[in-house]
């Protein structure tokens, strides 16, 4: 019982699920699959509860073992307690939450993220190079997709925007339609894998 | 030549100061490029623009801070946009960090066109779940979102009392940086019901939405900080958008020069070799 039920609760539903996205039965749409979802909800917000339970685990021994480093681990606890309890009691349209996290954390993820355009810039002047006909057209290809895609390309020449557009529409369309529908046949395989009990990979482990 | 065989490998210091000054000059000293309409801007213009008065404008905020200097400016444009035209706004978001700039966006646009919060507009925050939210909330948007942000009950707010399920909903403008996002709306609602969709994106993301575009799946895009500095010059705001596009620009060219100058020192060294 212990793997023909999981299988078989995960078949119902996967069948389920299925239906509905194509035919709305009533009563089954509307109280059956809308139950499921509800769970659904509340396993997610488990998940969240559970990733913040295991950073926290890492973090406490990481402290009380005085790892190297260890008062980044005490931050980062101090910081996930405050940003979440604060809200959780007060809102989050409270003032020291608003605070924090427009003058702490906006501007520490931004900066992250932010640094992507140096390492970019490096990369780009590095290892750009035409060595072969394909980096030429590729070289070609993204000078006028970045001229094109702000003012200064327009202003440069008018041709730059259009045949931005052009490349955009016709070539990097048809690739990503491509990697789109693959992607896609995989994911309806894997699912049916999964509904009908040939994937067991869910079960962890055994 | 020693001199040409050093600018195949400039210091990446001086990389970084140049891209540094290219970014912070034009936002101090704007140039005030002119700027183009693109017809995907103008379409998302045009599906809000074409609503009429008291229709449902569900606005997903689907990003994080590090997203914010791209999408922000395209939500306080849009915001602008729907709360002048007396559209009712509903947000919600599928990232947790969405509902604070949700908040955020009407503090600052609600008050220049004198709009009501629980009136003209409402923020029910974020719910863990992605692609499960978005059928859930179709089906009951008070049972997916039972309170707002302020923690008042959603079946009580003014506005909500009409809208309870996708149906009710005119025109659903996601705003994301990723997974869930744009795409999981066209895949859970726009394959199950009549509701158009439409939204804007990091310009990272515009490739991946471009299919969308051509199928008519998704109705107009706004790509990036150009996106969002053509639907400010639309609805009439200056803002971080249009500020913006002049460090962008520069920046795009100073990475353009930097590839032409390895380049040709590049070709030049390889045909000394030769």
């Amino acid at each position: 019982m212990r793997r023909e039920l999981p299988i078989a609760i995960t078949f119902v539903s996967g069948i389920l699920f299925l239906l509905d996205y194509f035919v709305k039965i009533p009563y089954l749409s509307e109280y059956v699959v809308g139950h499921f979802l509800d769970w659904a909800i509340v396993v997610a917000a488990f998940a969240l509860l559970l990733g913040a339970a295991n950073l926290l685990r890492i973090h406490v021994q990481r402290i009380v073992k005085g790892k190297k480093e260890w008062w980044n681990s005490l931050i980062l606890l101090v910081a996930m307690f405050v940003m979440a309890i604060v809200p959780i009691i007060w809102t989050q349209q409270n003032a020291v939450y608003e605070y924090l996290f427009k003058h702490f954390f906006e501007h520490l993820n931004g900066t992250m993220f932010s640094l992507l355009a140096f390492y970019i810039a490096s990369a780009a002047y590095r290892a750009f190079r035409i060595r072969t006909k394909e980096a030429t057209v590729l070289l070609i290809a993204a000078v006028v997709v970045m001229l094109g895609a702000t003012p200064i390309g327009a202003a440069i020449w008018k041709g730059f925007p259009q045949y931005s557009d052009w490349l955009q529409t016709v070539f990097t369309t048809a690739g990503m339609r491509g990697i789109m529908i693959g992607a896609s046949l995989g994911a309806m395989v894997t699912a049916l894998r999964i509904i009908f009990g040939i994937d067991r990979s869910y079960f962890g482990g055994q | 030549m020693k001199w040409l065989e050093k600018l195949q490998t400039i210091d990446r210091r001086i990389i970084y100061l140049l891209l540094a000054l290219s970014i912070i000059l034009p936002l101090l000293f704007p140039i005030g490029l002119p700027l183009e309409i693109s017809k995907n801007t103008q379409a998302v213009y045009e599906q809000i623009d074409k609503l009429p008065p008291g229709s449902v404008v569900l606005v997903s905020y689907d990003w994080d801070a590090a997203s914010a200097p791209e999408l922000l400016p395209q939500a306080e444009a849009i915001t602008k946009h729907i709360l002048e035209k007396k559209l009712k706004l509903v947000a919600v978001a599928l990232w947790n960090q969405g509902a604070t700039f949700a908040d955020r966006v009407h503090n600052s646009v609600a008050p220049e066109v004198g709009a009501e919060y629980g009136k003209d507009y409402v923020n029910l925050g974020y719910r863990p779940g992605q692609a499960v939210v978005l059928n859930s909330l179709a089906r009951d948007i008070h049972a997916t979102f039972p309170e707002d942000v302020t923690r008042t009950r959603t079946a009580s707010i003014p506005m909500m009392q009409d809208i309870k399920t996708i149906e009710d909903i005119d025109l659903i403008v996601c705003l994301s940086a990723g997974d869930p996002g744009l795409r999981t709306y066209i895949e859970q609602i726009g394959a199950q019901y009549p509701v158009t969709i439409t939204g804007g994106v990091t310009a990272v993301s515009v490739p991946g939405m471009l299919p969308y575009l051509q199928s008519g799946d998704l109705v107009g895009l706004l790509g990036g900080m150009s996106g969002a500095a053509q639907y400010e010059m639309l609805v009439d705001r200056p803002g971080l958008g249009m500020g913006g596009m002049d460090a962008q620009s520069i920046a795009h060219l100073l990475i353009i020069a930097f590839i032409f100058i390895g380049n040709i020192a590049y070709v030049a060294v390889g045909r000394k070799k030769k």
